[in-house]
Order: structure tokens, then sequence, then C-alpha cells
């Protein structure tokens, strides 16, 4: 019977190790790819990451932004074959009970496609953060991340999506809120909620996806003077 | 002898050397130190509880608490443990990161060495499992806490890790709730994972057979180790196991219907050597102690699984009315494997 308690303790106790590991892992073998964001790309939160917001996992100090925007950009999401590649189906009744899957996705901050989407938008307005290609596997992605500086491979969920006739695949980060360092939270803190109006970024945050594809904040470094 | 009437001889021979040692100590010819008073109590306790599980005898070693006293027991709890999270709470958000999981660890550690203290103590068994479910959800929570911490995302292996603890927690503390719903849980998450390694939706495994295999062994896993409930309770549990999985053993041949043998592949074999892990198990447990449906059931889940490994092997190579004789002589090795287990169960009934 004192085998069951000894058990039970080498669970909590493997449990944290196995989830000190990974992250171990992730920080020592960065992949090509960083992100350099702005305040404005970022959903800031002063007064996020309490332990409560921690449980209940929508309120955390930083979150990303993102926009699904395949590549090419414009071409539209190809649904059929990413579908198929997912174990999804093209018939929307099949889908109906379909659980959504993990994937691979290509984040992108700058780049073509960015400069892209960003001409179309209002003056002012900030740049968005792309996702702009989807795998089961990292592998296909990898090419696309070229020299790495603004391109990043991250952990998604992929679940058919009915648009119209159509299914498509919709697509959103595994883990799009971001825990920082207590100095970077006090940063955040001291900045305070963001001013009203047109948004002039404070602050820049570097964000790196390792070698498992959990995001890192590296560094988050205030702005002397805010950006026009 | 039965074990029931062992049992009842071990209550009574209990009883009589707590009465014996209260009358010599009374006349001055015993003195026992409160160190040994207590090791000698505290061991009885665990003796009486177990024989109190296992034969559904009732030798309870303190009486039972008041329900006042056990409302008023869970009120405390609940209101201490949201005083202690809204306390964290206020302060959590200036302690480092590193001091954050620290304090997360310790979470699930203190109801669980609380909940054993109560235990191997004797307490009312109301406040043994309000601690243990207490320990269960702190474990939870942590590992909630811990992922967000380290921005990793919740994925199947926390489930089948809280999962596991709840069973293993449940047994110890002779839960079978618990047991039974830890054992569930991480049954359902390890068909996930399968499901994942498979290349597949979880929804998508579903559709095939491989979920019956996962919810037998679970089924089977409650009414071998829940120490707890009645006997007729635990064969049914059993029962209704091996009936699940069993049946998918006949499924393997089927492609499509099973990421068993028919498919190919890691997920596949990992799932293949668990069925027969599980029928190997079933049959040994059974001899044992003396489960009659279990060793039954196990010998056919083997069998079946040689027959279908064979099936597949042989598929094309023999012409159909040699396989179909083979088929036959396999039914009747069956039938004499099923005669020779009667006499070793019988044997083993007869020793012990």
């Amino acid at each position: 019977m004192t085998g069951c308690l000894r058990i039970a303790i080498g669970i909590v106790l493997l449990a944290h190790l196995g989830l000190g590991l990974l992250a171990a892992y992730n920080r020592l073998g960065p992949e090509r790819g960083t992100l350099l964001l702005d305040e404005c790309r970022l959903r800031v939160d002063p007064g996020g990451g309490g332990l409560i917001a921690a449980v209940i996992g929508h309120r955390a100090p930083l979150a990303l932004v993102t926009v699904s925007q395949y590549a090419p950009a414009g071409s539209g999401p190809p649904a059929a074959e990413r579908l198929a590649a997912f174990g999804f189906s093209v018939d929307p009744e099949r889908n109906a009970k379909a659980v959504p899957r993990r994937a691979h996705v290509l984040v992108e901050a700058e780049g073509p496609h960015v400069d892209a989407v960003s001409r179309g938008l209002p003056p002012g307005a900030p740049r968005p953060v792309l996702l702009v290609d989807v795998a089961p596997e990292a592998g296909p992605l990898r090419p696309q991340l070229g020299d790495g500086r603004g391109r990043a491979l991250a952990r998604g969920i992929v679940a058919p999506l009915r648009k119209g006739d159509a299914v498509i695949l919709g697509l959103r980060l595994a883990a799009p809120h971001l825990a920082i360092a207590a100095a970077d939270r006090a940063l955040l803190r001291r900045l305070g909620e963001r001013p009203a109006g047109p948004c002039r970024p404070r602050f820049v945050a570097e964000i790196a996806y390792g070698a498992a594809s959990d995001p890192l904040v590296r560094n988050l470094r205030p702005l002397e003077r805010p950006l026009p | 002898m039965s074990p029931r009437r062992d049992a009842e001889r071990r209550l009574d021979a209990i009883a009589g050397f707590r009465e014996e040692a209260r009358r010599l100590e009374a006349m001055g010819l015993l003195n026992l130190g409160p160190a040994e008073k207590k090791a000698i109590a505290s061991y009885h306790d665990e003796v009486l509880r177990d024989l109190e599980a296992d034969a559904g005898l009732k030798g309870s070693a303190r009486p039972a608490a008041p329900w006042t006293m056990r409302l008023a027991a869970l009120l405390g709890a609940l209101t201490l443990g949201g005083i202690v999270l809204a306390l964290l709470d206020r302060v959590w958000g200036g302690l480092a990161s590193w001091l954050q999981i620290a304090v997360a660890l310790v979470a699930p550690l203190v109801p669980l060495l609380l909940a054993e203290a109560l235990f191997r103590t004797g307490r009312d068994r109301f406040f043994v499992l309000l601690a243990t479910w207490f320990a269960v959800a702190a474990f939870a929570l942590d590992l909630r806490i811990v992922t967000a911490i380290l921005n990793h995302p919740m994925d199947f292996a926390i489930v089948l890790a809280v999962g596991a603890f709840a069973a293993a927690l449940g047994h110890r503390h002779l839960d079978p709730l618990l047991t039974a719903a830890g054992t569930f849980a991480a049954g359902a998450a390890l068909a996930a994972i399968v499901a994942l390694a498979d290349g597949a939706t979880a929804a998508a495994l579903l559709h095939r057979a491989d979920p019956v295999l996962l919810l037998g062994i679970a089924a089977w896993s409650v009414g071998a180790f829940a120490g707890r409930w009645p006997h007729v309770i635990r064969f049914g549990w059993r029962l209704a196991g091996l009936l699940l999985a069993g049946p998918t053993a006949l499924l393997l041949t089927v492609r499509d219907a099973s990421l068993l043998i028919a498919a190919a592949g890691s997920a596949a074999a990992l799932e293949s050597g668990l069925l027969a892990l599980f029928a190997a198990l079933a049959l040994f447990l059974g001899l044992q102690r003396g489960w009659r449906e279990s060793a039954h059931g196990g010998l056919v889940i083997l069998w079946l699984l040689a027959i279908a490994v064979a099936h597949r092997w042989l598929t094309g190579a023999l012409p159909a009315p040699v396989e179909g004789l083979l088929l036959l002589l396999a039914v009747a090795i069956l039938f004499g494997l099923g005669r020779l287990l009667n006499g070793l169960l019988a044997t083993a009934g007869e020793r012990s």
C-alpha cells in the first residue's frame, strides 16, 4: 500500500522534472527565429500574471496578437490538401465533431507578407503578426524560415472551420500568453495602461521560439522615447 | 479456511490483545512506553482498515465523527483554501518565477502528506478523503500554473499525470471513487495520446476499437485494485473490463478498426504490447487470487491475440479450408487450456 504513496509522490516530482527539463531543452537549443515586437503588436495587461489569472489562463502580462494569413499573401488558405494532412475532411458534416489538432506554425513579424498586409491598413495602424503557414510537422516549414530574422516556428492548434460552402483550416497559437520574469512584470506595472489614442510603442520585446517551440520572452526593453 | 473467516479471527485477536493489554497494565504487569503503545495502536489501526477493506468487516479503530463536525471541517478547509489562494494571488506578481514554481510544487505535497498522516493515525475517513481530494485538486492547479509560467501549452500528458496521481492516491487511501475517476481520466488521456501519435485526431479514435480496449483495461484495473468495495462489485468491474477489452482482440485483423496489429507503427506496437501485458496480468492475478473470470478472460485474450498474429502471417499463404481447419483446432486447444486452467484454479483454492 505504501507503494501507491511512493508512486503518487513520484508522479508529482516526475511531472515537475519533466516540465523543467522540457523548458531547459527549449532554452538550450533555440531554433532560428526571433521576433522583435513593439508594444502595439502585443496585448499588454500590466495587472496580469496573478495566481488566479494563471489558473484561469486568460490573463497574462503579455499576449501575442496574431492574424492568420496563408502564404502567398492574398491566395487564401489552401484548404483541401491541408485539411487532409491533418486528418480532417472537406465535408463540413463529417468535421462537425472534429477535435482541434496540434500543428507547427510559421510566424512572421517582418517580411514581404507583413509588408503586403500593412499596405492595406489605415495610416498609424500597428503592423500585424502573421501566422503564414502551417503543417503537421516542422520539417516542411523550415525552408521558409530564411535567415531567421522576423520569422519563427511556433506550436499551434488547427481545427476545420466552415466558411460559406467551403471548409478551411482555422489556426491559432497553442501558447499565445507569455509569462515573463518578475523584473519585466515590474516594468510593465511601472509603464501602466497605454494612453488612449493612436498606439505609440513604449517598449520592445524579443520573443524566441526554442527547440520545443514554446515561446520565451528573452528581453523586454523600454524605449527612451515612444515611437511615433 | 476462507479469507473472510481468517479476517474475522484476526479482528477478534486484535480486540482480545487490546483488552488483555489494558487489564495487564492496570495490574502493573505490563509497562509499555508511550512510543511503543502508539506504534502498536497505529499498526493495529492499519490492519483493521485493511481487514475492513478486504473482507468488508467493521472494525474501525475510532468512532465516526458527527456530520456537523464533518460539515465544519469541509467549510473550514474550503475557507482556508480560498484565503491561501487570495493571499498568494496578491503577492504572486512580485515573486520570481523559480519561487512561483517552488510554491506550486509544494501545494499538492502539503495536503498529500496531511492525508497520509490522518490515514496512518486512523482518523475519520472523511477527513482523510477531504485532504486526499484537496491534494488531487492542488496537483491539477499546480501543473496548470507551472505550464503557464513556462509558456508550455497544456496537453494530454498533464491529464495523464493527474489521473495517475488520483488513481494511486485513491488506492492508497481506500477511495474507490477517486481510483475509478483517476483511472478513467488516465485511460482517456492515454487514448488521446495514442491517437495523436498515430497521426489521427482524438475524434477519429472514437470511430475505432481502441478506446474500448483502454476503457476495458481501466475498468478491470478498478475492479482489481480498488480495495474498499464489496467483492461482488469488484467482480462486476473486472468482468465488465474483460468483456470490453476481450472483443477488441477479435478486431485486430480488421483494417481501420484498430491501431493494433493491422496497422503499422510504434503506436500500434505499443497498444498491442499493452493488450498482451494486460491479458498476462489478468491471467496471473486471476490464478494467484482465485479470480476465475480474470484467469479465463486473460487466457482467452492472449489466445485471440496469438490467433490474430498467426492469421495476419498466414493470410494468403494457405488455402481457405486449411485456414478454417486451423481455426477449429485453435478453438479446441483453447477449450483444453480452459480445462487445464480450471484444474489449476481448483488446486490453488484447495492450497489456500
